[in-house]
């Protein structure tokens, strides 16, 4: 393409030039030989795609996605970016000024777990219970000194008196 | 054989069977033909006999292997009792029970009104046969009309010695009806019971006597030190005996304790006790180590030599430390 319009040509046969442009390039073109030729071969490029049949091959379809798939593409885990040094001293040092933000935030604030055990004891029933129903051992007491012997068991479990 | 001999002899046994009431029949049948029971069960029910009338005020079992010792305590007021029980299956149908009871009992104010109290220990062994029980009156054989009685009743446990993982199965207390307001504890525990014991002689470091014997926990023992061949005719001349006791067994690392007390006697020929070399003596030390004394001061102290007494205990066959 020797002509520095000839762009322009394209644009033309796709209709995206203004009133203007459009008067101007049509000017042009009558007069410019690379214009005209650029014009035709877009022309025909255009007719050659307008005729080619698209025929959805769903075989072939498949068969160019395993292509795709397996072509070697690195995976997201594999692949890298470029960072300058600055920007990444400048990420880590947020990070780790985070965490030790963090930190002291936890270090600082009241344990809540600490009341806690305060609620539970008033929770807890006075163990009073127990010593109203104790076994009143007094009342077995005659001041005898215990005995202990052995008896024969009855044939209902139970032991002789 | 004559017809009338053999209808003899069919019933003596007829007879002697009936008499022995099918014991052995049936203790063949229930526990396994001569094998010794895995584990032992006692029941401990606290009952109070009231004008005629039983009701039971708490009841428990502790299980676990032969040989385990529980406690049963009793905590009033004004009264208190520690019941301790060691148990040991001598025979496959037969315990022996040795039972301390350790009583205190409030008596009043002295002049200075501090408390005074009653204190009584007693001890008791008991063979115990499993159709037997043990009935404890922690205040005595009186009152009648209204009394607290604990029976104590022996059981063969069904259950297996091993867990199915392999591990010993651990005791169990299991609490059927709990006391009122828990005036009746119950503690078991389980440790070794039988103990060998070896006491040895030295003259100037050369032993010249030496005895042994199958000591039981907390039971005195006697081992006569019989000289060797390499005693001198003053120590054949007047033998010692040791009376020992394992008083007590704790549990350590890396080895466990044994506490003895023991009495030294010089004996005559048939083993009867002449004089005491060394009363309420005792001593701490590891299962399987020496306890040395030194008798240079006590016995045969004219004749130049240095005497010392080693004794040492060690778990008996079969016994195990943990």
């Amino acid at each position: 393409m020797d002509c520095h319009l000839t762009e322009k040509i394209s644009l033309l046969i796709d209709g995206e030039l203004g009133e203007e442009e459009v008067k101007e390039t049509t000017a042009h073109l009558s007069a410019c030989d690379a214009c005209q030729r650029a014009r035709d071969d877009f022309l025909l490029l255009r007719r050659e795609i307008n005729s080619y049949a698209s025929e959805p091959d769903m075989l072939a379809q498949r068969r160019i996605l395993r292509r795709i798939l397996v072509s070697g593409k690195p995976t997201l885990w594999r692949r890298s970016i470029r960072l300058p040094v600055p920007a990444f001293a400048l990420l880590l040092f947020a990070v780790v000024a985070l965490g030790a933000w963090l930190m002291l935030l936890r270090q600082t604030a009241p344990a809540p777990a600490e009341a806690k055990p305060e609620k539970v004891l008033r929770e807890t029933p006075a163990p009073t219970q127990g010593a109203q129903d104790k076994l009143d051992l007094a009342r077995f007491d005659r001041g005898e000194r215990a005995a202990i012997y052995k008896v024969r068991r009855t044939s209902q479990g139970g032991v002789e008196q | 054989m004559r017809a009338q001999t053999r209808v003899l002899i069919i019933m003596l046994t007829l007879v002697s069977a009936l008499l022995s009431g099918g014991r052995f029949i049936s203790a063949e049948s229930s526990e396994g033909a001569g094998r010794e029971p895995e584990r032992l069960r006692f029941r401990i029910t606290a009952i109070e006999e009231r004008a005629g009338q039983q009701n039971i005020i708490s009841d428990a079992t502790v299980e676990g292997p032969p040989g385990m010792d529980f406690n049963i305590s009793l905590q009033g007021e004004r009264f208190k009792l520690n019941a301790q029980f060691l148990t040991d299956l001598m025979a496959r149908d037969s315990l022996k029970v040795r039972a301390k009871l350790d009583t205190r009992r409030f008596y009043g104010y002295s002049e200075q009104h501090l408390p005074l109290y009653e204190e009584d220990k007693q001890s008791q062994a008991l063979d115990l046969g499993f159709d037997e029980a043990v009935v404890l009156l922690p205040f005595g054989r009186g009152g009648v009309d209204d009394r607290l009685k604990i029976e104590i009743v022996p059981m063969v446990s069904t259950q297996a010695a091993r867990l199915p993982d392999g591990k010993a199965r651990p005791l169990e207390i299991n609490i059927l009806k709990p006391s009122p307001g828990g005036v009746i504890g119950i503690q078991a525990w389980k440790i070794p019971h039988r103990f060998k014991v070896e006491a040895i002689l030295l003259e100037d470091g050369l032993e010249v006597a030496r005895g042994e014997a199958d000591s039981l926990l907390q039971e005195p023992k006697e081992l006569i030190l019989h000289p060797t061949k390499e005693a001198s005719p003053l120590i054949t001349g007047s033998p010692l005996a040791v009376n020992l006791s394992i008083n007590e067994y704790t549990r350590s690392r890396p080895r466990d304790l044994a506490t003895i007390g023991f009495d030294l006697y010089r004996v005559d020929a048939q083993g009867n006790h002449q004089d005491a070399v060394g009363l309420n003596w005792s001593g701490v030390g590891e299962l399987g180590s020496n306890l040395t004394y030194d008798l240079s001061d006590v016995y045969l102290k004219g004749s130049g030599k240095r005497y010392e007494l080693r004794v040492k205990v060690k778990l008996a066959e079969g016994e195990q430390a943990d």
